[in-house]
């Protein structure tokens, strides 16, 4: 199973990319995905923005769940209050562990957020978020 | 030509237009357009047909597509000018014209315009190659435009008069009509086949993994839906004929225009089709009754809705994606605006409008074609499928921007025309529209013919451009480049729209603005993984459509943004695609792709040669050591050649060329760029920075301003390059936004390809990079100099050890300013080391002194004619310095320094000018060693030195107020070398006071002038070690000597030197500094640096009154002889200095010889003991006898001689200048010599001084 998570800003920019794989089923954290997918990767979520954005408003919580698919993968959507979409690219249905997953996240941005060097819309470098972010993955999905 | 994908698509009669008798392009086109206007056909207009016979064995009803059949029908052929699926080389299409008739090219119709010379038999040639290449149409016929007759050229002609285009139209029409009879006949009797088991090629339509689920759970619901019939194999199969045939007889009629006759058909094919459970046909036919619908709908004629919808519509999918579980935007029918249009229906239990009604068909049928996915041989070509949800989709789309089915969209989805805007009135959701568009991909896409690949993606992103999804739409593109690219499928652009060529351009630049490339905003800088692969691929796209301003747009954006994320080879790549663009488009038509190319601009220093001096007025009394030096201020003069320093970057992995043309200063006249040749090209090397060395020439005086350089970079347009300065971090706002940044139509290709241009980004307030400008100071002319030559053979000098050597050097005022201020300074080498000596602390004072000495007053280098130097150098004048080498050990190269200005009021600048020489020193004549030795007797000997102590007695002074100097010199020159030594007379000496330094320099002056100069005569006849005297004409109490020294021997010479008397004061007088050194810390003891004081001045003398000169014997070189090598001990000091007490032994009743003193034993005299102070204050002290034996001084003198009273006793305080005698009655016992010495001891403060007496006694007693 592979997972290709992104977090976009307000405008369409990307301000953190993870691809990943499960850890479950023997697997071992690696994505799988062949080399054209891995190449369409960012721009399957980026036409997803779209359907996000038609989405958004017609509920009013922030886990967007599947919203678009593409030759058989699903796209997750999450949105945090402040207009930061967070989108996974997934191969199977699996809700609930996601929402937990985005949920997560969204509380590591939160804190990172919080941090005065860091501006929002600018891209997240730091490696102990990508650590935090790896290890939830590991644990949800 | 029509939207291929327009829901009532298949309602169309394709027809083919080609052209015949060389028709020219133009023409062909304005035919097309015309009959293009005329294509719709009422069947009102269209004249009857007569009723063909019925045969009576035909089972099946007669077909019959007479136009009265149905007056209000409309017929509506899709004109287009290429051929369809038959001749484009997709025969695997061809499979698919008996499911769905409709995809076939019904008619062919040859256009041609009237000629004089054409014949029926040309027109009927025409009409059979017609015939040969497009058989497979029914119809064909030959258009002639523009013909004055109306027939004699045959029956397939179609004689077109002005404004008979119409009429043209409806003969075409009934041609078709009754062709379509026959043909249609055909098929009546055949058994139709599915298109599956007619294509051996593999076109199954497998489901990937997830759709396949989705597929089963849709099954299920299928499956509870359909009826529970019984019927056997035979029953069905029958059924399954009969079925097929109402479904294609349908389609006809739908061709014919003949639309309640279709929707009954295709009612009637869907009941018997759901009994046979023939999936896929049946879907067809509910497409088709779909299809009906719409366009009965259009006609606003009423229409009854089969009957067998009631049975097949249940359970129809909610309006939402099958993938999709939330229910929250199915759109309620309450909401939706009921049909404006009159509209008879039936159909009551489901209670949908006519668009739900067709979505509920669409879905139903494309159900069914799923359904059918599971039979091995009737199942779906994944185009049909493909094709259908394209129609339903594009149907939905319209209907959402039309808000409802309104006559404005009915209007669009027949005619193609464009829909009023409404705001979202809910018919159907975007959600909707997009699920169900995503259903395309589901299927095996990727297998599908490349260019029906195309075609879809092209529909998908017109549907997503209708529906604002920008993004999804920029996606469709980019896959469909992607497709378009790896297959080689040749794009046909029509040419005869010259912006057809830039249409794909445009596509792709577009999509780089969805995707925000090659934006201002920082956004473009973030997404490499997604920018990098969609530039490289429009890069690719252009290259491929050989479009050069495109290759140059998307390589330069890719070599400017994503640098980082690209290796060696790609840049190479891209920069060779560049390259080629840019040679293509012949003339240079893109900006270099680093606007950042320019990093600094430095004016180098040393090309003005110009110090700051300050106004002299201005110098404060006292030193400021934290005062700030203003000496960084770098000058440029005017008219004058100045040098830059540019620095370029080159950030990429090749290099790169590039020519400057020139520098740019804010004032365009203030500067002009020198180059040396037409053009000055560079290469700068792969990932550097780069100097490059460029003159200028200010033209105007005052504040230069430079702000950039022009130049072409690697063959690309002639270009401005600002100076970057620090990069400026750009922040995004942080602002919720909606949408893409921008929609592609308001988006203009020219300001898209503005933002290309990336230098803009620096002239917007939001600029990346600050631009810098380099300011310097540019004065008035200034004067210069030059040198016009310099008597040195080479510029090389050869000097022995103290040689003088004369030389002049010419200089001129080049320029047109006079020169009014002029210093001269003077160098040689041998500053350095003795500078660094000095640094050392461990030197005592004396030593110090000595390299001062050398330093300051010894220079290497003289100027003698510093005042027959003008004040005013005119311009162009020339003047020489007449100048003097001095062989000083150590020189290697010696240098005069001009320093010259134009001095106007305050401050001003300075020129400096240096004229080095060479100079090797070679060793002439040294000192090899010195000593003092006392006199005290003359020894009446005849040679030159007691002859002149003879003189000195003669004049009243006593032998031992002299002693000798002994001097050991050597030649270390290769040649015999003859020197004159000297000493100043004691006269002078005296004369000259203590004031050493007054001596000094007045024997500097003799030295220089007098000796070497007024008496190289003198010198030269005196052969052999010879003194001469006074009387010889030399000043009074003169000596000198002269010798020949032969090569590499020593010799030594003994000069009388007059003992040196000096003050107590003087002798206290600290060593100076000549450096004028405040303060120097003394680590000797008190009584060292008594001493090493009290050597220094007496040295001081000595050498003042040591003259030496040396000269070649056989040349004309000449010098001083070095003397400062004597150094005096303890012992020479004190042999040297006079006795500030003096004593003065004598003897009465003795016969004095020399030095002794002749006695008789036991006879009586009187030693008399004088002593005279010349100290400066009164002495007191103890007077001491000191009688000693020399024949045995063993034995105590006592025994020897007898004396009255004691041999110490204190004397009384002695005045200055008195002199007290002391008497002592002596007697000698025994015979021998006596030496009697006699001491004053001088208790001053702490310290004894002791006096000795002038001159020994020696008593010799007889």
């Amino acid at each position: 199973m592979s997972y290709y998570l992104a977090m976009i800003g307000t405008q369409d920019n990307p301000i953190y990319e993870l691809e990943f794989g499960s850890f479950r089923q023997g697997n071992d954290g690696t994505s799988k995905f062949n080399p054209e997918m891995k190449e369409l990767n960012p721009f399957i979520l980026h036409a997803a923005l779209d359907i996000i954005e038609d989405v958004q408003w017609e509920t009013n919580t922030l886990y967007l769940k599947a919203i678009d698919n593409f030759y058989g993968h699903l796209i997750s959507a999450y949105v945090t209050p402040g207009n930061v979409k967070f989108l996974l690219l997934h191969e199977t249905k699996n809700e609930e562990a996601i929402r937990h997953f985005f949920t997560d996240i969204n509380d590591l941005y939160v804190k990172v957020l919080l941090s005065p060097f860091y501006n929002a819309n600018d891209p997240i470098i730091s490696p102990s978020f990508d650590v935090k972010v790896k290890t939830l993955a590991k644990k949800y999905l | 030509m029509l939207d291929p994908y327009s829901y009532v698509a298949p309602s169309r009669v394709k027809t083919l237009l080609v052209p015949l008798n060389g028709l020219l392009h133009l023409r062909f086109l304005q035919i097309a357009d015309q009959l293009e206007q005329f294509r719709e056909v009422r069947l009102v207009d269209v004249s009857p047909i007569s009723a063909a016979p019925t045969t009576p064995a035909a089972k099946v009803a007669p077909v019959n597509f007479n136009p009265q059949g149905y007056p209000n029908g409309r017929v509506c052929f899709d004109v287009s000018l290429t051929s369809g699926d038959e001749n484009a080389g997709t025969e695997m299409l061809v499979f698919l014209h008996d499911f769905e008739p409709w995809r076939k090219t019904f008619v062919v119709l040859g256009c041609l315009d009237h000629t004089d010379n054409l014949t029926a038999e040309a027109v009927a040639a025409h009409l059979a190659q017609l015939k040969r290449q497009h058989g497979f149409a029914i119809v064909h016929k030959v258009c002639l435009f523009n013909s004055p007759q109306t027939s004699g050229l045959g029956p397939d002609v179609l004689y077109v008069l002005q404004g008979g285009v119409e009429t043209v139209m409806c003969d075409v029409t009934k041609h078709f009509l009754v062709a379509l009879t026959s043909y249609a006949k055909a098929y009546q009797n055949i058994t139709l086949r599915s298109p599956g088991s007619m294509s051996n090629k593999a076109i199954t339509r497998s489901f990937s993994g997830s759709s396949a689920i989705a597929l089963n759970k849709r099954s299920s619901i299928v499956s509870t839906s359909s009826l529970n019939l019984t019927t056997s194999e035979t029953k069905r199969a029958a059924a399954r004929v009969k079925g097929r045939q109402h479904k294609v007889l349908g389609n006809f009629y739908m061709l014919a225009g003949r639309y309640p006759d279709a929707l009954k058909e295709f009612g009637d094919a869907a009941a018997t089709l759901k009994l046979a459970h023939d999936n896929l046909w049946l879907g067809s036919a509910l497409e088709g009754i779909g299809i009906c619908i719409v366009l009965l709908t259009f006609l606003g004629a009423p229409y009854g809705v089969p009957s067998i919808l009631n049975l097949i519509l249940t359970k129809v999918p909610k309006l939402l994606g099958r993938f999709a579980d939330a229910k929250e935007v199915t759109p309620s029918p309450t909401n939706s605006p009921k049909n404006s249009l009159s509209l008879t229906r039936t159909f009551d239990s489901s209670g949908l409008s006519t668009p739900e009604l067709i979505y509920s068909l669409a879905i139903k049928a494309l159900v069914h074609f799923d359904m059918s996915a599971n039979d091995h041989e009737d199942y779906v070509p994944q185009l049909v499928y493909c094709e259908t949800i394209l129609r339903i989709v594009k149907f939905m789309a319209a209907v959402y921007v039309g808000g409802s089915l309104s006559p404005s969209v009915l209007d669009h989805l027949v005619r193609g025309g464009a829909v009023a805007k409404k705001p979202d009135t809910g018919m159907f959701s975007k959600r909707d529209i997009t699920v169900l568009a995503s259903w395309v991909s589901y299927g095996q896409l990727k297998d599908m013919e490349a260019l029906s690949q195309c075609r879809v993606y092209c529909a998908l992103a017109s549907v997503y451009g209708d529906l604002e999804l920008y993004r999804k739409r920029g996606f469709v593109l980019q896959l469909l480049f992607a497709k378009w690219g790896a297959s080689g499928v040749s794009l046909v652009i029509q040419t005869s729209h010259p912006g057809n060529r830039q249409a794909p351009l445009e596509l792709l630049s577009s999509l780089a603005l969805i995707y925000s490339i090659g934006d201002k905003t920082p956004a473009s800088f973030g997404w490499g993984t997604l920018h990098k692969p969609l530039l490289h691929m429009a890069l690719a796209t252009c290259v491929s459509l050989s479009q050069p301003s495109g290759v140059i747009s998307f390589g330069s954006l890719l070599l400017s943004r994503y640098l980082y994320a690209m290796d060696t080879t790609e840049q190479e790549e891209v920069f060779f695609l560049i390259k080629q663009a840019i040679h293509e488009l012949k003339e240079p038509a893109c900006e270099y792709w680093d606007p950042f190319m320019l990093r600094n601009i430095r004016v180098l220093k040393h090309a003005t040669n110009l110090a700051t001096t300050k106004a002299p007025n201005s110098d404060s009394p006292f030193y400021n050591p934290f005062e700030k030096q203003e000496s960084a201020e770098k000058v440029l003069v005017q008219d004058d050649i100045a040098e830059l320093l540019i620095t370029v970057q080159n950030p990429f992995k090749f290099e790169i060329d590039l020519t400057l043309v020139e520098v740019l200063a804010e004032d365009p006249m203030s500067l002009e760029t020198v180059l040396s040749f037409a053009q000055f090209s560079y290469a700068v090397a792969p990932e550097s920075f780069s100097d490059i060395r460029l003159s200028v020439i200010p033209r105007a005086a005052g504040t230069l301003r430079i702000t950039g350089i022009r130049a072409v970079v690697c063959g690309s347009m002639e270009q401005v390059f600002e100076i970057s300065g620090d990069e400026n971090v750009l922040r995004l706002a942080k602002i919720k936004s909606h949408g893409p940044n921008k929609s592609p139509g308001e988006h203009d290709l020219s300001t898209h390809f503005e933002h290309l241009k990336l230098a803009d980004a620096r002239t917007s307030d939001d600029a990346r990079v600050a631009s810098v400008t380099v300011v310097t100071k540019v004065v008035s002319p200034q004067p210069t100099l030059s040198l016009e030559d310099v008597s040195v053979q080479n510029g090389w000098a050869m000097l022995l050890e103290g040689e003088r050597f004369n030389f002049g050097v010419l200089f001129r005022n080049s320029s047109q300013t006079p020169i009014n201020h002029l210093t001269f300074a003077a160098r040689d080498l041998t500053i350095e080391p003795l500078t660094e000596a000095l640094g050392s602390k461990d030197l005592p004072a004396n030593e110090i002194y000595e390299i001062e000495y050398y330093l300051i007053k010894k220079e290497g280098i003289r100027l003698r004619n510093q005042r027959q130097i003008k004040q005013t150098i005119a311009a162009g004048e020339e003047f020489v310095l007449d100048l003097e080498l001095i062989g000083k050990r150590g020189m290697k190269e010696a240098s005069v320094v001009l320093e010259y200005a134009f001095q106007d009021v305050g401050a001003f600048l300075t020129r400096s000018i240096a004229v080095p020489v060479l100079v090797s020193v070679y060793p002439s004549i040294e000192l090899a060693g010195c000593d003092l030795v006392p006199i005290f007797v003359n020894a009446a000997n005849d040679s030159d030195l007691w002859r002149y102590l003879s003189d000195r007695e003669e004049e009243g002074e006593r032998v031992s107020d002299y002693c000798l100097l002994v001097l050991d010199f050597r030649n270390a020159w290769g040649k015999a070398i003859d020197i004159e030594l000297g000493n100043i007379p004691a006269a002078e000496l005296v004369s000259g006071g203590l004031n050493g330094k007054l001596i000094e320099d007045k024997f500097d002056e003799q030295s220089r002038g007098k000796l070497v100069e007024d008496k190289p005569n003198g010198m030269r006849t005196s052969k052999g070690s010879s003194g001469r005297l006074s009387g010889d004409g030399l000043p009074g109490g003169m000596f000198l000597l002269s010798d020949t020294i032969p090569p590499r021997c020593t010799r030594r010479y003994i000069l009388p030197v007059k003992r040196i008397k000096f003050s107590d004061e003087h002798l206290q007088q600290p060593i100076p500094s000549l450096r004028n050194k405040q303060f120097i810390v003394d680590k000797t003891s008190k009584e060292e640096a008594r001493f090493i004081r009290e050597a220094f001045w007496y040295r001081k003398q000595i050498l003042s009154l040591l003259q030496g000169t040396w000269k070649e014997a056989e040349s004309d070189r000449h010098g001083d002889i070095e003397l400062r090598g004597i150094r005096l001990s303890q012992k020479m000091v004190n042999i040297l200095k006079v006795q500030k007490a003096f004593l003065e032994l004598t003897l009465s009743n003795a016969k004095r010889t020399g030095m002794n003193w002749d006695v008789v034993c036991e006879d009586f005299f009187t030693v008399k003991t004088k002593i005279t102070n010349y100290n400066d204050c009164p002495i007191v002290g103890v007077l001491r006898h000191v009688p000693c034996s020399i024949s045995d001084p063993a034995k105590s003198v006592d025994r020897k001689i007898l004396y009255n009273g004691v041999l110490q006793h204190a004397t009384l305080s002695i005045a200055p200048g008195q002199t007290v005698l002391f008497e002592m009655g002596v007697c000698v016992l025994d015979k021998g010599e006596y030496e009697w010495g006699v001491i004053f001891e001088e208790l001053r403060g702490d310290r004894l001084v002791q006096y000795a007496q002038h001159e020994p006694m020696y008593i010799r007693a007889v």
